[in-house]
């Protein structure tokens, strides 16, 4: 035997030896593949991402921080066209003896709103992405806990891939000194909100003072107008359709530029998008 | 010498045919036409067949994954469990260890700069159990110059958010919010005996209230009517202020009444009695150098059977025991 065959068995060895490894590999890999489908991950991963710090949060696992607000999903339901994510709101604001806010009724009848109660963002508009496409909705108003959407009859909550709340704004207080004249009857107050000078009209000593309250989005803000300064009195508030305001004026000639102030609330945007997560709910 | 073997005759050259090819080509050449494939095909094979055991062993001999102890404690490692922060939230910058604040919004328009504040507390703490942020007074820089606030406020119902007031700075340049937090406070209480002979509506002036060390809350106009009031005050020694007004209608006392307020009183809208009609809503009182506030009644409204005979008027001045150095709040978004 020859050099030459010498080599070309120690090649044929070797090839063989080969192919032989290269089909085990793919055997070991499937079977660790299988192994890792019902266990736990390996020790190759744990060298990879050990070095992570683990995820925090202020108030719940599953939370969405908005502002100084925790926004946390505590239910899901899809049924007959709509889609409704139910959701708690806690706030992180210090409010150790701070008032809780009251309602004066009818008969003396006082209501009271726990701190905890008020409504301390709005999450507006929220975007649901599904496998189709994305459907949009939210709730109704700061007070609703619960974010509706219209989906398709047969719709099912296993077709959600993201939940995004896109819009969402925080209450803010607003106190504002302005005037208003016969010669400049409009002033825009706040960002959506003008004041209107409706009428001025005499009261045996005292004026009247009426005033329209224009708001671009009620749901947006909440005013009230009073007198600014001494000379006024009483006001009087209607709330049905268009806020209106009656004032009263006690202290002689009314001033030309009439100085008024308007006090409220506000909702102003809070800049960013903000992911839901769904996994909390039980 | 010359071995015997030598000289034997080729027979190959004998045996070869005229046909066969040129015994000079090499690859033609005697035994190197016929490749040795049997013994290739077993070294392939063995060779195969070694590195197969292998692989059946490592196979065989793995160690268990599934439910083992070790890959439990990785599990442990790779998959962090979320943790409740002790932290302030993202963005909010600390003013005590208690309470951080974030810029929210900033809104300009003819009548002033606004900017919206919101506060929050570590996570971990109860929001409930520390009270709101005591901030002194607020400053906005722009292009190196230092702005301080006109006035700054809350609202019941909006917990924790503030809404601070400056000049109007339509131009804003390398913006900077700084908060001069109160340390302690400082409170004096004055009560006013107002001349008899007044006649309703009756306004005094030139009130001052005495805080020492040379500062004074002068009570620019109180103006008080049979059921309602204002009043406006400023400081005057460079220090921020907490101003409450009650005033006091004396003889106004009725042992029949039910009314939970006797006598009727006027008083700054926070410290409005519960059950006394509505009106603006109370709001809580925020420092400032200057303010004003309506004054709301609690009692029974007056009239002929329970006219005053004599007013009195109590002041009740806040001021911090001492300010903090200034913390920048983050503005640069807004600028």
């Amino acid at each position: 035997m020859k050099a030459r065959s010498i080599s070309l068995i120690i090649v044929a060895f070797i090839l063989g030896a080969l192919a032989a490894g290269g089909i085990g590999v793919r055997v070991i890999r499937e079977v660790n593949t299988t192994e890792d489908a019902t266990s736990l991950p390996q020790s190759s991963s744990t060298t990879t991402i050990a070095g992570l710090a683990p995820r925090t949060y202020q108030v719940d696992p599953f939370e969405t921080l908005v502002s100084s607000t925790s926004l946390t999903p505590v239910g899901i339901e899809a049924g007959g066209g709509k889609l409704s994510i139910d959701y708690d709101l806690v706030t992180l604001s210090p409010h150790e003896g701070v008032d809780p806010i009251e309602f004066f009724g009818n008969f003396g009848a006082v209501t009271v709103i726990d701190n905890a109660d008020l409504d301390h963002i709005f999450p507006r508009e929220w975007a649901v992405e599904t496998i189709d496409g994305v459907i949009r909705g939210g709730p109704a108003n700061p007070s609703t806990r619960a974010a509706r959407f219209d989906v398709n009859d047969g719709f099912s909550i296993t077709e959600i891939r993201s939940v995004t709340i896109t819009k969402a704004y925080a209450p803010f207080a607003v106190s504002t000194p302005f005037t208003l004249s016969v010669d400049d009857p409009v002033v825009d107050v706040a960002g959506g909100v003008s004041v209107e000078l409706l009428n001025i009209s005499d009261q045996g000593s005292s004026t009247i003072v009426q005033l329209g309250i224009d708001l671009d989005d009620p749901e947006l803000a909440s005013f009230f107008v009073t007198g600014d300064g001494p000379g006024w009195r009483s006001s009087v508030f209607e709330a049905e359709g268009r806020p209106r305001v009656n004032l009263t004026w006690i202290d002689g000639e009314l001033p030309s530029a009439i100085p008024l102030m308007a006090i409220g609330t506000v909702w102003l945007p809070i800049a960013g998008e903000f992911p839901v997560s769904l996994e909390g709910i039980t | 010498m010359t071995d015997e073997r030598d000289r034997r005759p080729d027979y190959g050259d004998l045996l070869r045919s005229p046909y066969d090819p040129d015994p000079g080509s090499g690859r033609e050449r005697e035994g190197e036409g016929d490749l040795p494939w049997i013994p290739a095909v077993i070294a392939a094979t063995i060779g195969a067949l070694v590195v197969s055991s292998y692989v059946v062993f490592s196979i065989v001999t793995a160690p268990e994954v599934a439910g083992d102890e070790t890959a439990s404690t990785s599990t442990t490692s790779t998959v962090p469990v979320p943790v409740q922060s002790d932290e302030l939230p993202i963005g909010f910058t600390a003013l005590t260890p208690e309470v951080g604040a974030r810029v929210e919004d900033v809104r300009v328009s003819a009548r002033g700069t606004s900017v919206a504040v919101s506060t929050a507390v570590p996570g971990g703490t109860d929001p409930a159990a520390v009270p709101p942020i005591e901030v002194a007074y607020w400053e906005l820089e722009s292009d190196g110059v230092p702005n301080a606030m006109t006035a700054q406020y809350g609202e019941l119902g909006v917990l924790g958010n503030i809404t601070i007031e400056f000049a109007s700075l339509p131009q804003m340049r390398r913006p900077e919010l700084r908060a001069y937090v109160a340390e302690g406070a400082y409170e004096q209480s004055v009560t006013i005996d107002l001349p008899d002979g007044f006649v309703l509506p009756e306004t005094y002036v030139g009130i001052a209230v005495d805080m020492g060390d040379g500062r004074f809350v002068q009570i620019t106009e109180l103006t008080i009517g049979d059921g309602w009031g204002y009043v406006s005050w400023v400081t005057e020694g460079d220090f921020p202020a907490k101003v409450d007004t009650v005033v006091t209608f004396v003889g106004t006392d009725d042992p029949a009444s039910e009314d939970v307020v006797d006598p009727t009183r006027l008083t700054s809208p926070r410290l409005r009695t519960i059950g006394q009609g509505t009106g603006p809503r109370p709001v809580p009182s925020m420092y400032g150098f200057s303010g004003s506030s309506q004054l709301v009644r609690s009692g029974e409204p007056l009239g002929e059977s329970n006219a005053p005979t004599a007013l009195t008027v109590e002041f009740r001045v806040v001021m911090p025991e001492a300010i903090a150095d200034p913390v920048p709040v983050e503005l640069s978004s807004f600028g």
